[in-house]
């Protein structure tokens, strides 16, 4: 199994964030994960890249246990996540962006990316269509730029897996679609993808399979089709949409 | 603005020749010292970010490591510097180690707690570090003052290209990305307590090596060189020159050295007249005096000093 | 005997600490700075205090009553002009107050000197309590910090002003869409502050001497104080001030009074390695 997370489990205070969390990824899955907000979705991925502790609970990368190590470690082993919030290294210009996230090495040539670091800076920048943009400092960037440097400075880690927070939100439909056709890409070339989504036509589009969390909890599974027509996920949002309209 | 900047390099060699004023002289050289100490310390003030409240202590005690290695085991000065260094780089780790779990402001307070241990050590151990008096008679490294000058000068020189060149390095983009956002660095795959502490050992490195230096040069080593307002001196300066630039820092503990020295009518004033310097900067133009004389220029010729910014090696520190 | 006799006195003198420390656990707590003039305050508190007690023979009592008074109001004013326009910055904050405490240093040096003062005690005489002896100006001392900290507490716990203040502590955007005047309270808490600083510094000054660069050493036990007991916990500062009130005399006591400074700083330096959040605090 390329990813098993066990009864992966986190507390603050007395709120249970995440609950007895499992799931299983094969190399080259897309997975979605959704749910209500509150959820719990970000602080899984906080959890899987190594910024929370895990109260309980395994995560296991090709066998090998990734819980208690530091987020860096967990980047070099291959997990590269984005932000929900865009971050980016202000003053830097947008190459530069990307050559703090590269390895020194270079990537060998199963990378996605490979070669010298310049070279793989460009290539990847011409993928998210950032090339003609890679001396501006990021601050001057429109937001969907900076969606796109996310993803860009993900890629430049040479990530396994790649786990994406809500990379669509805020784009209009045009961007949407071709977000989801960059990440489809991404994974045709052999990444294995997470994806947290709230805008349905994306998470739909992008997933092979679906996970729902539901107050830390994981409460169906399966493939867009089966999860959407689960009972308990019709009602989980139901509900949600009562509470916003009540 | 670089041949400003060499023409004013290319002077600084002329001096001797231009005058017999030993006292002149002997300000110039104080004046490298400090600069040194003032790019040193902005290289993790101003481009990583951390207020390292320490900074004197890794000069102190470069410059008492020099004292005993010549007055306690009489070694020759190179490996007295040598060992400077390597003290310097243990304090910084002894003292970033800790720090660095505080993030920012407490970083700060952090390390000006840290440095009390050396300084009140010095109070402590009087026996060996010879108290309020120091260590005294160390032998020179180079007798005549023009020569001294000149190792000065060359030192300072050598300071602020080293620091270029970092800057200008993978290490140097890190360091900036650190300060940027520590986060998405450690998202990023970096390693962020390694690179904070390297580049502290850096900074505290330089620091020892001028103590050292100018420990042979002064002949004495006092625990004043420990001292809290030493560092203050240092802060001032770079606050004054410019955070975050590659000469803004030169320039402040230049002017900053010659007013103290030449106002010496004032000179019991001078503190005084550094903390409102400092306290007026931050509340009306935080990116330092510098940054106000670019301002003031670029309102009277104005877009020329776009290029003339960038090529001072100025990276925006958003302090505010 | 004598073992017995120092941990007391360390307790005695361990009331003051916490009540210098808790000065600056409040602006740090509520403001989210690190007040680095905050031994400075305790300084001029110290020489207002001699000049008003000795040099102008005002009663102790009434020197205390104006110390507190004069400090206040030069804490408002340094809040008002110097971190409320740059609280958003840490950085700038620390800056500031640095500058400022240097500011303070030199004018007391400038004004009284650098001669190393201290005034006539309190009260006089000594106290047998289970045959371990006490002097009175200890004792009394401690009875007023002591009375300090308790009228501090029900200030936080029963005023409406301590009760905002908490609030914000908390949470300062959900306090204002509370509709507390945020600002109003940080100038408070600033001078508040300043003032238990002073407070300590008045009761201390038969006890210690006095000179200009004497705030550092406040200010940085202060700050280990606060670390050791947890960053945002009141409670955990007072415990800890006592702590390190016994540590410091038990290390004059058995090893010298010039190590005093070193082996508190040691212990924040272990602290700061093993656990950041303190003995007390939540973790950050």
């Amino acid at each position: 199994m390329f990813l098993r997370v066990e009864s992966l489990t986190k507390h603050f205070g007395g709120l249970s964030a995440i609950s007895e969390v499992n799931f299983e990824l094969s190399e080259g899955d897309m997975l979605g994960v959704m749910g209500p907000n509150g959820a719990g979705k970000t602080t899984l991925i906080n959890l899987l890249s190594g910024f929370l502790m895990p109260d309980e609970g395994n995560i296991f990368l090709g066998g090998e246990n990734l819980v208690g190590l530091k987020p860096h470690r967990i980047v070099q082993k291959g997990i590269a996540r984005t932000f929900q919030q865009v971050r980016k290294f202000s003053n830097l210009t947008v190459f530069e962006n990307l050559k703090v996230a590269c390895k020194v090495e270079g990537a060998s040539e199963k990378d996605l990316f490979p070669g010298s670091t310049e070279k793989r800076i460009l290539e990847i920048l011409k993928f998210v269509n950032l090339y003609r943009k890679r001396d501006v400092v990021s601050t001057s960037l429109p937001f969907d730029d900076l969606k796109r440097l996310e993803i860009g400075r993900a890629l430049a880690t040479s990530p396994v897996l790649l786990m994406l927070d809500e990379p669509v939100s805020g784009l209009t439909l045009e961007e949407t679609d071709g977000f989801i056709d960059l990440i489809r890409k991404i994974n045709s070339y052999g990444v294995t993808i997470i994806v947290i989504e709230h805008v349905m036509r994306a998470l739909m589009n992008i997933s092979r399979r679906i996970i729902v969390l539901d107050g830390g909890r994981k409460i169906s599974e399966g493939t867009p089709k089966e999860v959407s027509r689960d009972q308990k996920v019709i009602e989980v949002y139901l509900g949600e949409m009562a509470e916003r309209y009540a | 603005m670089e041949i400003v900047m060499a023409s004013l390099v290319a002077f600084l060699f002329l001096v001797p020749f231009l005058t017999r004023d030993r006292y002149l002289l002997h300000i110039l050289i104080l004046s490298n010292v400090m600069a040194i100490l003032a790019v040193s310390w902005n290289l993790v003030a101003g481009y990583l970010g951390q207020l390292n409240l320490a900074h004197a202590i890794f000069y102190g005690l470069g410059a008492y490591a020099s004292g005993y290695a010549f007055k306690l085991f009489r070694l020759p000065p190179l490996i007295g510097i040598f060992a400077s260094g390597v003290v310097a780089i243990i304090a910084a780790l002894v003292v970033g180690i800790p720090c660095f779990r505080l993030k920012g402001h407490y970083f700060a307070i952090a390390t000006l707690a840290s440095s009390q241990i050396f300084y009140a050590a010095t109070g402590a151990l009087s026996k060996i570090t010879g108290g309020e008096e120091g260590i005294s008679g160390i032998k020179p490294l180079l007798k005549s003052l023009i020569a001294n000058y000149y190792l000065f000068l060359i030192l300072m020189i050598a300071t602020v290209f080293t620091i270029y060149m970092i800057l200008r390095s993978r290490l140097g983009l890190i360091i900036r990305s650190v300060r940027e956002d520590e986060l998405l660095s450690e998202a990023s795959g970096l390693d962020t307590m390694k690179y904070k502490i390297l580049a502290l050992c850096i900074s505290a490195f330089i620091a020892g090596i001028i103590g050292s230096v100018n420990c042979y040069y002064q002949s004495i080593v006092t625990p004043d060189t420990l001292s809290i307002s030493l560092t203050f001196g240092i802060v001032a300066m770079v606050i004054v020159g410019g955070f975050g630039t590659l000469v803004g820092p030169v320039i402040g503990a230049y002017l900053l050295t010659f007013i103290a020295e030449y106002l010496y009518f004032i000179l019991q004033f001078r503190l005084i007249i550094f903390s409102l310097l400092i306290i007026f900067i931050i509340l009306f133009s935080p990116k330092g005096f510098l940054d106000l004389i670019v301002r003031g220029m670029e309102s009277i010729f104005g877009p020329k000093m776009e290029a003339a910014k960038m090529e001072l090696g100025e990276d925006d520190v958003s302090e505010s | 005997m004598g073992v017995v006799q120092v941990i007391v006195s360390g307790l005695i003198v361990g009331g003051l600490y916490a009540v210098v420390a808790t000065g600056l656990s409040l602006t740090w707590g509520v403001m989210n700075i690190v007040n680095v003039s905050h031994g400075a305050f305790y300084m001029i508190g110290s020489f207002i205090t001699y000049s008003l007690y000795m040099k102008l023979g005002v009663n102790p009592f009434l020197s205390f009553l104006l110390t507190l008074l004069i400090i206040f109001a030069v804490g408002l004013v340094a809040e008002k002009t110097l971190i409320h326009p740059v609280r958003k910055s840490g950085e700038n904050v620390v800056l500031i107050t640095f500058a400022l405490a240097i500011f303070l240093e030199e004018v007391a040096r400038i004004t009284w000197g650098l001669i190393y003062r201290t005034t006539a005690p309190y009260f006089k005489g000594t106290i047998d309590v289970f045959g371990i002896i006490l002097d009175w100006q200890r004792v009394g001392t401690f009875c007023i910090g002591i009375l300090v900290l308790i009228i501090f507490n029900m200030f936080l716990k029963k005023t409406k002003i301590g009760k905002a203040t908490r609030m914000v502590e908390q949470d300062e955007e959900v306090a204002m869409l509370l509709g507390i005047n945020v600002d109003r309270i940080y100038l408070i808490t600033f001078a508040i502050g300043a003032c238990l600083a002073a407070s300590a510094a008045s009761l201390l000054a038969p006890l210690y001497l006095i000179y200009p660069s004497m705030g550092w050493t406040p200010l940085l036990f202060s700050f280990s104080i606060v670390v050791l007991g947890g960053m945002g916990s009141m409670k955990g500062t007072i415990y800890a001030g006592f702590l390190f009130g016994v540590i410091s005399l038990l290390t004059t006591y058995f090893i010298s009074s010039g190590w005093v400074n070193v082996i508190p700083f040691t212990i924040l330096v272990l602290v700061l390695l093993v656990k950041p959040s303190g003995l007390f605090g939540r973790e950050a």
